[in-house]
C-alpha cells in the first residue's frame, strides 16, 4: 500500500504545458478520481504517476521517498490501460503470468498467484482464450487481474470502462468499487465520466487544462462546486447557469437576468453582503433536481420563478423538462409531470440550493460565505459603499 | 412488384437469368460489361506480357525450338535430361543456394535491426532523415550503382580494401577472387535492398499498439525481453512476408551480378562460374548460346524451386506465424 505526493509537477510537450504547476497527496488506501474533460491533461498525470512519462519539473513521492527516477516497475504500480492491451498473441493466463515471467518467478510461485487473482476475478473458465475470443467485460477483467496479480502498491486506471457498452459500465462500476473495497489498494482512477467520478471515489480531482479546478469527496463537488466549470461538468442535466445582475435591496440581494428589467428578478437571500467582492455580474446557479413543482414544506426562503415550458422528456423515473425563464433556458427534473399543465408554470427553488459565481473568473462566491459571513456586516458595507463611489 | 426486388438484391450471378423487367436486365448486363471494360486494359498487359510468354515458355521447354527457324520439333523431356548432364547447371544451382542461404537471413536480421533502432530515432532530431537515408539505395538504379561498387572493390584503390588495411585485416581480391566474388554480390546486394525490407518492419512494428508495449514496461519486462516476447511474436506476419520477398528477389538477382561481374566486358559468371547462379545461366544460356529451349527447361525449374521454397516457407509460417 503506498501515499503519493506529487508537489508542482510541470509537463511539456513542445510547447504545449499539458500539466500545470500541479500538487496532490493521495492518501493510502484511498480511491481517487480524476475526472476532466478530454485533452485535459488527465491522462498525462496517470502516466506521469506510472513512470511512463517523466515530469519537466516537480517531484513525486511514494510513500515519503522520491520517486521520479523510478522506472514503472520500480514504483509498483498495476495499470489498467483504455483498450486493455492484452498482449494479443498470449493465453489470458499467459498475460496474467507475464510480468511475474519477465522477472523469472518460480512456476509454481506464478501460477499460484495467477490462480489467486483468477479466483478474485472468476476468470478461471477463461485462462487458455487468447484475448480475440474474449468480451468487453471479459477483457477488462483480464487487465484487471494483469494489473493486480505483481500485487502493486498503487492501481492505476485509464478510463478503464469507456470501451464497454453501458449496462455493462454500471455493473463493473460496482465491481470495481467492491474490488476495492476487497484488496485495499490506493487507486487512481482517470475518466471523463462524471457518472464514474460521482458513484465511485472516495475524492474526486477535477482537472481543467492541466490545473486542479477542485478537490473534494463527491458530496462536497456537488453541494459546492467551486467553480462554474465543476458546477457545468459534475452533475447530470448541468446546473442551469444564468447570468445575472445583482442588485442591492435593503438586507438583501436581488438579482435579474442580464437585459431584463428590474422588477422581474427573484431575491438571493443566501448570497453574502461582502460589496468589494460583488461583481456587477454574476452566474446564477440552480440544480435542475432542486427546482420543485410544488412549494416545498420549509420554513426557509423559497424563491419562485415564472416559467415557461418548452418541451419533456421522460427519462425513467423523472421527466426532464425543457423551460424558460424570461430569455433564459432552465433544465428542470421532476418525479411527476402531467402533460395537462399549461406551458405557463410556477416553479420554486429553497433558497439555500442557489449558487453564485463571479461573472467572469467562475469562482464561487458561495465560499466566500462560509469563510467570511462572520465578519463584521457594517464592515462589508462600508467597503461595498466605498468601492461603488 | 416486391418479387423483383428482393431477387435484384440477391448477389450471385444466377440473378441475372432471374426473370427481371427487361430494362432491370439490361442495366445488370450494363454493369457487367462496364467492369470487364474497365479492366479489360490491364487484362491485356498481363496476358500479352506475362501469362503469355509463360504459357510458351512451357511449350518450348518440351521442343527443339529456335528463334531463327520456324519449325519446332517435339522433344519431350529431352531438354531436362540435358541440363542434368551439364555441371555448370549443377554448380549455378550450388551458388543460388549459396547466395540465397546467406543473403536472406542476413538482409531480415539487418533489416529488423535497422527498423528497431529507426523506431528509436523517430523520438530524435533528424530521426526522419535516417529513415530516409535507410531507404534510398534502394530507389537507385541497379546497374548505375553496381558500377560504383565495381570500383568500391577494386583489389588495388577500392573503398573495400582500403577500409580493411585501416583495420589491419588483410585485403582481398573480391570480384576476381573465386572464393570472394559472390560473397562480394551478396554485400552489394544486402546494401542495395535492405532498406526497402526496413520499411516494411517499420510499419509492422508500427501497428503494434504502444499501450501494450507500455504494458509490458509496466509489467518490468526488459527489452530483450519484450522484444523476444512481444515485439517478435507480433510482428512474424510481416517477417514471414519479408522472408518470403527476400527469398523470391535473391532467387532471381540477375542485374547485379551481371554487372559487378564483368557485364560491360563480357564474361559476367565469373571468375569460374563462381558468380554464375540459375538466372544468369537462363540468360546466356538464351541470349548468349541461343539455346531457348534449354533455358525455358531452366526457367521452368527455377519456377519450381521457387514455389516449393515458398509452400514450405508457407507451411512453416502457419504454424509459426500469429496472426491478429
Amino acid at each position: 500500500m503506498a501515499s503519493l505526493d506529487l508537489q508542482h509537477i510541470v509537463k511539456e510537450f513542445g510547447r504545449h504545458r499539458i500539466i500545470k504547476n500541479l500538487s496532490l497527496s493521495i492518501n493510502d488506501g484511498e480511491f481517487v478520481v480524476v475526472v476532466g474533460p478530454s485533452g485535459c491533461g488527465k491522462s498525462t498525470l496517470l502516466r506521469l504517476i506510472a513512470g511512463l512519462e517523466k515530469p519537466d519539473r516537480g517531484h513525486i513521492f511514494f510513500d515519503g521517498a522520491r520517486a521520479e527516477h523510478l522506472s514503472p516497475y520500480e514504483r509498483n504500480v498495476g495499470m489498467v490501460f483504455q483498450n486493455y492491451a492484452l498482449y494479443p498473441h498470449l493465453s489470458v493466463f499467459e498475460n496474467l503470468a507475464f510480468g511475474l515471467k519477465a522477472h523469472r518467478s518460480s512456476s509454481a510461485d506464478t501460477k499460484r498467484r495467477v490462480t489467486n487473482v483468477s479466483e478474485l476475478l472468476e476468470l478461471d473458465p477463461l485462462l487458455n482464450k487468447k484475448p480475440k475470443e474474449l468480451s468487453g467485460g471479459q477483457k477488462q477483467r483480464v487487465a484487471l487481474g494483469r494489473a493486480l496479480v505483481r500485487q502493486p502498491h498503487l492501481f492505476l486506471m485509464d478510463e478503464p470502462l469507456s470501451n464497454l457498452d453501458a449496462n455493462l459500465r454500471d455493473k463493473m462500476r460496482t465491481e470495481l468499487r467492491s474490488l476495492h473495497e476487497k484488496v485495499g489498494i490506493t487507486t487512481i482512477y482517470v475518466t471523463h465520466d462524471q457518472v464514474e467520478a460521482m458513484t465511485m471515489a472516495d475524492r474526486i480531482v477535477v482537472l481543467k487544462d492541466g490545473a486542479i479546478e477542485q478537490i473534494g469527496t463527491p458530496e462536497n463537488i456537488y453541494t459546492h462546486p467551486a467553480t462554474t466549470f465543476v458546477a457545468r461538468f459534475m452533475g447530470s442535466p448541468a446546473m442551469n447557469l444564468i447570468k445575472v445582475v445583482p442588485q442591492r435591496r435593503g438586507d438583501h440581494w436581488h438579482v435579474t437576468p442580464l437585459n431584463q428589467s428590474e422588477q422581474s428578478g427573484i431575491f438571493f437571500p443566501g448570497l453574502p453582503l461582502m460589496g468589494s467582492e460583488l461583481p456587477s455580474v454574476l452566474w446564477l446557479g440552480m440544480r435542475p433536481e432542486a427546482i420543485r413543482l410544488e412549494p416545498p414544506d420549509t420554513d426557509d426562503d423559497v424563491i419562485t420563478l415564472s416559467i415557461h415550458v418548452d418541451h419533456v422528456e421522460l427519462l425513467g423515473a423523472h421527466y426532464h423538462i425543457h423551460a424558460h425563464w424570461m430569455e433564459e433556458p432552465l433544465s428542470i427534473i421532476a418525479d411527476h409531470f402531467s402533460r395537462t399543465v399549461r406551458d405557463q408554470l410556477t416553479v420554486y427553488v429553497q433558497a439555500n440550493a442557489l449558487h453564485a459565481f463571479h461573472g467572469d473568473t467562475g469562482e464561487s462566491l458561495m465560499k466566500y460565505a462560509e469563510s467570511e459571513a462572520i465578519g463584521e456586516q457594517t464592515n462589508d458595507e462600508e467597503v461595498y459603499a466605498a468601492s461603488m463611489a | 412488384m416486391g418479387e423483383p426486388l428482393r431477387s435484384g438484391m440477391v448477389d450471385s450471378p444466377r440473378s441475372l437469368t432471374e426473370k427481371l423487367p427487361s430494362w432491370a436486365r439490361w442495366s445488370r448486363w450494363r454493369e457487367v460489361l462496364v467492369g470487364y471494360g474497365l479492366i479489360l486494359p490491364s487484362l491485356w498487359v498481363f496476358l500479352v506480357f506475362y501469362y503469355g510468354p509463360a504459357l510458351f515458355l512451357l511449350y518450348i521447354a518440351f521442343f527443339h525450338w529456335n528463334i531463327f527457324a520456324s519449325q519446332s520439333t517435339f522433344v519431350g523431356f529431352h531438354n531436362f535430361v540435358e541440363l542434368v548432364h551439364q555441371p555448370v547447371f549443377w554448380q549455378s544451382l550450388l551458388n543460388t543456394a549459396y547466395y540465397v542461404v546467406l543473403v536472406v537471413p542476413v538482409t531480415t536480421l539487418l533489416a529488423l535491426a535497422l527498423a528497431l533502432l529507426l523506431r528509436e530515432a523517430t523520438r530524435i532530431r533528424g530521426g526522419g532523415i535516417s529513415r530516409a537515408l535507410v531507404f534510398l539505395p534502394h530507389v537507385t538504379p541497379v546497374v548505375a550503382t553496381s558500377i560504383i561498387w565495381v570500383w568500391i572493390f577494386d583489389p588495388n584503390f577500392g573503398l573495400a580494401n582500403t577500409v580493411l588495411r585501416f583495420l589491419h585485416l588483410p585485403q582481398l581480391q573480391w570480384l576476381a577472387s573465386v572464393h570472394w566474388a559472390l560473397p562480394s554480390v551478396m554485400i552489394y546486394t544486402v546494401w542495395h535492398s535492405a532498406g526497402l525490407y526496413t520499411i516494411l518492419f517499420l510499419a509492422g512494428l508500427a501497428t503494434i499498439p504502444r499501450q501494450v508495449l507500455e504494458a509490458a514496461q509496466v509489467d518490468g519486462a526488459r527489452s530483450w525481453f519484450t522484444f523476444r516476447r512481444i515485439l517478435w511474436p507480433l510482428i512474424s506476419p510481416i517477417t514471414f512476408f519479408v522472408i518470403v520477398l527476400v527469398s523470391i528477389n535473391t532467387m532471381q538477382t540477375f542485374s547485379q551480378i551481371y554487372t559487378l561481374t564483368g557485364g560491360p566486358h563480357g564474361g559476367a559468371g565469373g571468375p569460374a562460374f563462381s558468380t554464375t547462379t540459375d538466372s544468369l545461366l537462363i540468360y546466356q544460356t538464351a541470349f548468349l548460346y541461343e539455346h531457348f529451349s534449354l533455358a525455358s527447361a531452366m526457367s521452368l525449374v527455377l519456377f519450381v524451386l521457387i514455389l516449393v521454397l515458398t509452400l514450405g516457407q508457407k507451411f512453416l509460417a502457419d504454424r509459426f506465424v500469429f496472426y491478429r
